[in-house]
């Protein structure tokens, strides 16, 4: 028997809700990123504002602010990528 | 029924928790809730009152809270990076206790961050802390380290769901069925979705492992960049990381033990998981020893009055109960058992890990409240600190949420990962085979003779 055995049916008859949901949390966790990411960009600007580390900030800023882009893609990747592979399956 | 017919499916034992629901659940939720109300009726006290409910004072400014903050934050290593360095290594036998560690991580995150609210006293000027924060400042390398590795975690925690997510949704019905159709994602299982989902996974691993150790170092980082006595170590950054790692192990271990037990799942979680992982915990032990060792031996080295006066306090003075029992807890009595064969059995390491975690939350004590307590600034006077009703029901409160969380994740999902375990069973043999072919000189070899 294999693993994938027991593993789902393709489903034609999800209601539009669950794809409206899925959107929900897509745009949700997006929001969320970028809010984050927005802060960050606050911080700096506090600290060019008030001549405050601005060097020290930026450094920091670079890195939180990419882990959180790379976060943001890698789950967009993989959303997108598994509701495309469905579509074009039941397609 | 609230569910369709799973018993004669493989790991039909999994699913089991999420579709039965036992007294046990209930009892377990209510007696946990009555403690997270507690601790929220102490908040409102406090939030009331103002900090003035706490055993804190001037000079002891940090306590209880930063205690647990420190020590949740230390557990939270327990399950992403461990997951993610035994994904990155093929360990195989990770696959059952991968998810029970990786919830553990996001569940004490969210309570380790809240404990720093609760010490702010004035939580209606949080909003300060994100208009006007300042990167000059340590507290917000660990404001923003903690977000990235909560939000990495949750992501790390959830993408190997997605086909277990999937196959609930197959025996669900109602609200549970809408609930596992939207976090499924369109999950079919097809070759396509299979190397994305890895493709992801791995990149999470390697992603995780460097903002975990991170995190960690952060925090120390909160203590070692202020000149206070035995605050200002250089290796304060491994000593956190290789304590958070210790003593998550360790509750990773105890919840391992729990779950086995309650959810019948002694197949999946078998004596060789938890012989494999105390020796672990012994490494982890040797090198906390190693690490506390250097700590103290320089700081009496260098006698620096005020660091003298601080490592007095902890030897042989007001904190020396405290220090000796983290030294019991931490060294003397996981050493053996770990150590020797025989003792290091499921209840073997679990005694050890229940120790440790006491004597890891003794130490993040000692860290903070001696030094607190002698402060460098020699105008204020040296203080002392005993914990309030309000500071132990909180304490309460944030290990019974953590419980809470841990039990309503598990009504929801699996705690053991189906698709990964059933992967194991078909695929593990070959897999392994092929690796040892590879490294094993002569034997690659051998088979390409064969072959040709």
């Amino acid at each position: 028997m294999n693993f994938m055995e027991n593993e789902p049916v393709l489903e034609e008859t999800e209601s539009h809700w669950v794809f409206k949901a899925q959107l929900l949390i897509i745009i949700g966790f997006t929001c969320f990123a970028a809010a984050v990411i927005l802060w960050i960009c606050r911080l700096i600007y506090v600290s060019w504002d008030l001549k405050d580390t601005f060097s020290g900030s930026i450094s920091i800023a670079i890195v939180a602010g990419t882990i959180f882009l790379v976060i943001l893609s890698i789950f967009h990747y993989l959303v997108w990528g598994l509701i495309r592979e469905k579509k074009s399956k039941l397609d | 029924m609230t569910h369709k017919d799973y018993s004669n499916i493989d790991d039909a034992v999994l699913m089991e928790p999420i579709f039965k629901t036992s007294r046990k659940f209930y009892v377990t939720t209510g007696i946990l809730s009555v403690f997270v109300l507690w601790g929220v009726y102490c908040f409102s006290v406090q939030w009331r009152e103002g900090l003035g409910v706490t055993g804190m004072n001037l000079p002891v400014s940090w306590s209880f809270y930063v205690t647990n903050f420190v020590f949740f934050i230390g557990i939270s290593h327990a399950g992403t990076l461990i997951s993610a360095i035994l994904r990155m290594t093929q360990a195989e036998w990770r696959r059952p206790i991968t998810r029970v560690a990786e919830v553990i991580t996001v569940a004490v995150l969210g309570i380790g961050g809240m404990n720093i609210l609760i010490d702010m006293g004035r939580l209606d000027r949080i909003t300060n802390v994100f208009m006007y924060g300042r990167y000059q400042s340590p507290l917000l390398w660990d404001a923003t380290s903690i977000t990235a590795y909560l939000t990495a975690s949750s992501i790390y925690l959830f993408i190997p769901m997605i086909p277990d997510i999937a196959i609930l949704k197959e025996y669900a019905t109602g609200w549970r069925k809408f609930l596992y159709q939207v976090l499924s994602f369109g999950w079919t299982g097809t070759e396509r979705q299979h190397k994305i989902l890895n493709r992801v996974i791995g990149i999470m691993a390697i992603l995780v492992i460097p903002i975990a150790v991170s995190v960690h170092t952060v925090v120390s980082f909160v203590f070692s960049m202020t000149v206070q006595p035995m605050w200002h170590s250089t290796i304060f950054g491994p000593y956190f990381v290789v304590g958070a790692i210790f003593s998550g192990l360790a509750a990773l271990l105890i919840i391992m033990a729990v779950v086995r037990k309650v959810f019948h799942l002694e197949d999946y979680l078998q004596p060789i998981h938890f012989s494999y992982l105390g020796l672990l915990v012994l490494a982890m032990t040797l090198l906390w020893f190693y690490f506390t060792f250097a700590e103290y031996l320089t700081a009496y080295f260098g006698n620096e009055p005020d660091e003298m006066r601080v490592w007095w306090s902890k030897i042989s003075g007001d904190y020396a109960i405290y220090f000796w029992a983290m030294v019991i807890f931490n060294f003397v009595i996981p050493i053996p058992i770990l150590a020797i064969r025989k003792l290091r059995t499921i209840s073997g390491t679990v005694i050890a890990s229940f120790s440790i975690c006491i004597g890891m939350w003794l130490e993040r004590f000692i860290i903070i409240i001696p030094t607190m307590a002698n402060p460098r600034l020699h105008q204020l006077p040296a203080g002392s600190y005993s914990p309030t009703y309000i500071e132990w029901g909180l304490m309460m409160g944030c290990f019974a949420l953590f419980g809470l969380i841990y039990v309503m994740f598990c009504k929801l999902f699996p705690i053991v990962s189906i698709w990964e375990v059933r992967e194991g069973r078909e695929e593990t043999m070959k897999i392994v085979q092929e690796r040892v072919e590879r490294y094993t000189p002569g034997l690659g070899r051998l088979n390409d003779k064969e072959l040709s």
